[in-house]
């Protein structure tokens, strides 16, 4: 069976919170007019499954996702006003080399000296602690010291282009020494971003997501 | 034997069409890229 109308929409259930039916039936769908919040009849009690301020305001929102492979990997369009933070998860293979980190305006990356960060390495295997502080570089370090084989990380960034966006960044390449890695870093100029280019001098294969933290 | 290195690839997407490009490097983008660094601990 279709239901099809350009026009109009499916009108089912619309209550408020001290109207709910007293009688439900098991998968009975209502909405709330008081609380904006959605519900679904479990068999002995209503739950809640979309909508409104509680759960729509709330969480992780998927902005986008792509494979790639090569040296570069640009992603544009996915930093706006919509979120305040956003967070990267990336997943790839690679070659023994560097992972740096730019922002992106309009597709050309960043470059000027205004990243500024500082974080450490814990090689499990050598046991070393390694520091790292940058000052006024023409890109951010995700993996200061060299990978190989497989490397994973995230990164939370709260987009403030109007002054300082920040981030946050965990990493691990367990194929070099075990290393894990913690930073932090931040961009100094207030230009204004839509994306970011993650680079390294070998190829890297892989997959990232993007997601919004919705703002609450 | 053939003296001819591996293209050196970029992918290029975009959140707002969804779009993937995946391709060659220019000779400005592959001069600026990194280069490779030793292993931690070596």
């Amino acid at each position: 069976m279709a239901i099809s109308n350009n026009n109009t929409g499916i009108r089912t259930g619309v209550c408020t919170s001290t109207t709910r039916p007293t009688a439900p039936y098991e998968g009975q769908h209502i909405y709330e007019t008081d609380t904006d919040l959605t519900y679904i009849w479990g068999g002995s009690a209503w739950q809640q499954v979309s909508g409104g301020t509680a759960v729509g305001n709330s969480g992780l929102v998927y902005v986008t996702s792509t494979t790639f492979t090569g040296s570069t990997v640009d992603v544009s369009n996915c930093f706006t006003s919509t979120y305040d933070t956003y967070r990267i998860v990336c997943r790839f293979s690679v070659g023994t080399s560097y992972l740096r980190y730019n922002l992106l305006a309009s597709g050309s990356p960043i470059v000027g000296g205004s990243y500024y960060s500082a974080g450490f390495q814990i090689a499990a295997i050598v046991g070393t602690l390694n520091a790292s502080v940058q000052a006024a570089t023409t890109f951010y370090n995700v993996f200061a010291n060299s990978m190989a084989a497989d490397a994973f990380f995230t990164q939370d960034i709260n987009y403030f282009p109007t002054a300082r966006s920040m981030w946050t960044t965990v990493g691990v390449n367990p194929s070099n020494a075990d290393t894990e890695t913690r930073s932090g870093g931040y961009h100094s100029s207030g230009t204004t971003f839509d994306g970011f280019r993650l680079t390294s001098g070998a190829t890297m294969t892989g997959k990232l997501q993007v997601y919004g933290y919705r703002k609450a | 034997m053939s003296n001819e290195q591996e293209p050196i690839l970029g992918t290029f997407h975009d959140a707002l069409t969804g779009e993937t490009i995946t391709r060659e490097l220019t000779p400005e983008e592959i001069a600026a890229l990194p280069e490779p660094a030793p292993p931690l601990g070596e």
